[in-house]
């Protein structure tokens, strides 16, 4: 076996060999292409651009071509008797397609924000559209070659991969025109950004957890040294202050606090 | 004077944006975020306030925050010392939340929203509750009890309002928390954390307070109505993430493991039975501190704020059995209600006067516009009207709308979904199209005020709760024979009574389906899947509409019917 993605190529085994994750996974599968599908068909909507337009509504009802693929699939095995994951924790494992798209894409269910066009321009949207679909094109030939055992989910993942295929030329045919068009270095900026929010999303990822648990670590640290005199004489106040505790009311303050400065204060 | 209200950080964080004492805009975070509790800073709600208001950061003059963060943070400080050495992995995790973000909000708000610092105001939690309560009531002198779990030092906290100032009466103080104790349970009984609580008082039902004396050795009531906690089984006192301890096992029985089968039914009701113990130990408390605020406030009117008090089924009782004459309960009453309240008190502190009473909770954002081809336009409000009331009669469902967002956790008409309720299985046809809830969980309903008091025992002075459906009230025989899914295990329900005044839209089609049917009453609920919050605009709704198996939505003047 490659190294390459195998933490990924790891993961997706295992979720396509358990029938409650695969079916947990292809109806989010299908949730995902479905809200990436409303959001192109959105954003052919709002564009000038004629052939812009028009690869924008293929490309958004190919998605939407795939989300029924994916659900009809799932009701197949639901009809064939495979359940619900028994527990929302399971459930919650099944695999995320949206894991492959930066956070900035998605919104907090992990679905392509609606709207996304009027946020980024035509350039950029299409520069993050292409390179969002070269990654999701190799994480469906993953998923192809894992679900080899299973014909008919293989099979859908053979029909998405030649959509995707189509995704990525006219997308990439898009980006050459306006580069032909004396529009190079906007092009170029996109492409980076697009590149460069993946890539430094998952640095960033990478750093915040690193930090996160050094800091934990010296906060660890200084629990059990520092603060352990104090910590042991807190320890007999455990149950802290009971019954009833007054309160001056805010005019019953001292009277140098105007209203004002009482509201600014802290604490 | 403007002046923009932030909660943030507690369990649903939200922004309220108020000119000169009214409320132009308010919305928590998770309704555009799509989380069902969302208490990251407000970004996008904070968003939608200035937009909805004309305005940018330079245009407020202050921004309300809904505690003072020194005081929380020295509260959070003792609580992990005092649960010394057992707090280490949560003083680790609670520190870096306060010391990386948390204890710097001003800094914050000065830097990247660019307020600048000496426009950022900090209103204590409990008072900002208080005057959520209080200040949009339609009281001009109330009583005022909050009850949450956990704001600087105050859990629970009583107060006298008067015109447009707040007297604070005393508090209860951390770690002793009705609400703290509530979460406790829920996640003793394997609740997720975030809404566990209002399962465990829905489950309630099902059971009898058969354990009810080892709950009242760990929630004692005291004389003078203040109550103290046995914090010995718990861990809240230090943890935020894990409630329980150990011992708590030994008091009350095993956990139940997230998952597993609620035991509510048969031989075995043993879940159910300590959910009702737990709900009648709760009610215990607050009836004693009902009663501790009527002696130090003697007036006819009850204004209520805290988590705790969102619960129908302990509102239902404070309002029976409880010494108050009238009660308001603040819509957003949970964590999200400090927001509007943070900027009401201060308004009212820097000399404002009170000039909005809240008669309705529409001031979220209006409907986001995405028309697809396939919908059909609505000539005006008769045909909205006949278009809902054939797909009801049709379908059994239909998903509503229309206008601004609720306020609020509950959908009151405008992200509604609406089902005939004279079918036996509409519940489990609902939660099969749409909502997928777990089906010990009733449903809400919608009724004219006309026909409110045939089909229901409606609370006395419940007038306000009940617009709000915040209150449960039992149903009558009439309603138990016409709509036997609406009606609980112990023969409550929880009815909106829908005036024609208020809302003449839902009036009218309520009225419509009861010349329809005999019946002016309908299944409501929140248009939005499991574990998510209400759709926010058309295209959202329409994603649901083609992901759930509902027969047909109507968005704005525009019908989407499946073929």
């Amino acid at each position: 076996m490659s190294l390459k993605n195998l933490p990924l190529r790891l993961r997706s085994r295992a979720t396509w060999a358990d029938p409650a994750r695969m079916l947990a996974t292809l109806e989010s599968f299908a949730r995902t292409e479905e809200d990436g599908g409303r959001d192109i068909a959105t954003a052919a909507r709002r564009v000038r651009d004629d052939e812009l337009r028009g690869h924008l509504a293929r490309h958004a009802k190919d998605e939407l071509k795939h989300a029924e693929l994916f659900r009809r699939r799932a009701a197949e095995l639901r009809g064939a008797g495979v359940a619900e994951a028994e527990s929302e924790a399971k459930g919650a494992r099944a695999y995320d397609l949206t894991r492959g798209r930066p956070t900035s894409e998605v919104d907090a269910h992990g679905f392509f924000k609606v709207g996304l066009l009027d946020e980024l321009g035509e350039v950029p949207y299409v520069a993050m559209l292409h390179v969002a679909e070269r990654k999701a094109a190799d994480l469906f030939t993953l998923h192809r070659d894992l679900t080899r055992g299973d014909p008919p989910t293989c099979a859908i993942f053979e029909e998405i991969l030649r959509d995707e295929h189509y995704h990525v030329a006219w997308t990439a045919a898009m980006l050459k025109r306006w580069r032909e068009e004396g529009r190079e270095s906007e092009v170029k900026g996109a492409l980076k950004a697009a590149k460069t929010s993946r890539f430094m999303g998952g640095w960033k990822r990478l750093g915040a957890r690193s930090a996160a648990g050094f800091g934990r670590a010296v906060m660890v640290l200084l629990y059990f040294t520092l603060l352990a005199p104090f910590g042991l004489a807190a320890r007999r106040n455990r149950q802290g202050e009971q019954g009833w505790r007054a309160r001056p009311a805010d005019g019953a303050r001292p009277a140098d606090r105007a209203p004002l400065d009482r509201l600014r204060a802290q604490g | 004077m403007r002046i923009l209200g932030l909660s943030a950080f507690g369990g649903e964080s939200a922004a309220a944006l108020l000119v000169d004492g009214v409320p132009v805009a308010a919305a928590a975070e998770s309704r555009f975020s799509g989380l069902r509790r969302d208490p990251a800073f407000p970004r996008r709600a904070v968003r939608f306030c200035l937009r909805e208001g004309g305005l940018d950061a330079a245009g407020l003059d202050y921004v309300a925050f809904h505690e003072k963060p020194l005081r929380a943070f020295e509260r959070v400080l003792v609580s992990q010392l005092r649960g010394f050495p057992g707090s280490a992995r949560s003083f680790s995790r609670s520190m870096f939340l306060w010391l990386g973000d948390r204890l710097w909000i001003k800094d914050r708000l000065t830097t990247e929203r660019g307020v600048p610092a000496e426009k950022v105001l900090f209103v204590e939690h409990h008072q900002a509750h208080a005057a959520a309560a209080f200040l949009p009531s339609p009281f001009e002198r109330a009583a005022i009890l909050v009850a949450a779990g956990a704001g600087e030092w105050a859990s629970t906290s009583l107060h006298r309002g008067q015109g447009a100032a707040l007297e604070p009466l005393g508090e209860v103080r951390f770690p002793h928390s009705l609400g703290l104790f509530l979460a406790a349970m829920a996640e003793h009984l394997g609740f997720p954390p975030g809404g566990g609580e209002e399962r465990l008082l829905e489950l309630a039902a099902y059971g009898q307070p058969t354990r009810v004396e080892p709950l009242r050795r760990l929630l004692r009531v005291a004389a003078d109505g203040s109550y103290e906690i046995d914090t010995s089984p718990f861990r809240f006192g230090f943890d935020a993430e894990r409630l329980c301890g150990p011992g708590l096992a030994e008091v009350v029985g095993p956990p139940r493991a997230a998952g597993a089968t609620l035991r509510l039914s048969g031989a075995d009701r043993a879940d159910a039975d300590l959910a009702a113990s737990v709900r009648l130990v709760l009610e215990e408390a607050l009836l004693a501190l009902l009663a501790r605020l009527k002696q130090a406030a003697p007036e006819e009117a009850l204004c209520l704020a805290g988590d705790v008090l969102l619960h129908p089924s302990l509102l239902h009782r404070l309002l029976r059995d409880g010494p108050f004459a009238r009660v308001f309960v603040q819509p957003a009453a949970g964590d999200s209600g400090p927001a509007l309240g943070a900027a009401l008190a201060a308004h009212a502190q820097l000399g404002g006067a009170r000039s909005w009473r809240q008669e309705h909770c529409f001031l979220g954002e209006d409907v986001l516009s995405d028309a697809g081809a396939e919908a059909r336009a609505l000539p005006g409000d008769d045909a909205i009207v006949d278009a809902l009331l054939e797909a009801l009669l049709r379908g059994g469902q239909v998903g509503w709308v229309r206008g601004r967002f609720e306020w609020g956790p509950r959908a009151l008409g405008h992200r509604s979904l609406l089902a005939d309720p004279r079918r036996a299985a509409i519940g489990a046809e609902v939660n099969a199209s749409v909502k997928r809830r777990e089906s010990f969980r009733p449903f809400a309903c919608a009724v004219t005020a006309e026909a409110a008091p045939a089909l229901f025992e409606l609370p006395r002075g419940g007038e306000w709760p009940l617009r709000f459906q915040q209150t449960l009230a039992p149903a009558t025989d009439a309603a138990r024979a016409a709509a036997p899914a609406l009606v609980h295990a112990d023969g409550s329900a929880r009815p909106q009574v829908v005036h024609a005044g208020a809302d003449p839209l839902l009036h009218r089609l309520l009225t419509r389906f009861g010349e329809a049917t005999g019946l002016p009453l309908l299944l409501h609920s929140g248009l939005g899947l499991r574990g998510a919050p209400p759709v926010r605009g058309e295209a959202e709704a329409r994603a649901l509409f083609a992901r759930s198996a509902l027969p047909a939505l109507v968005v704005e003047d525009r019908l989407y019917a499946r073929s």
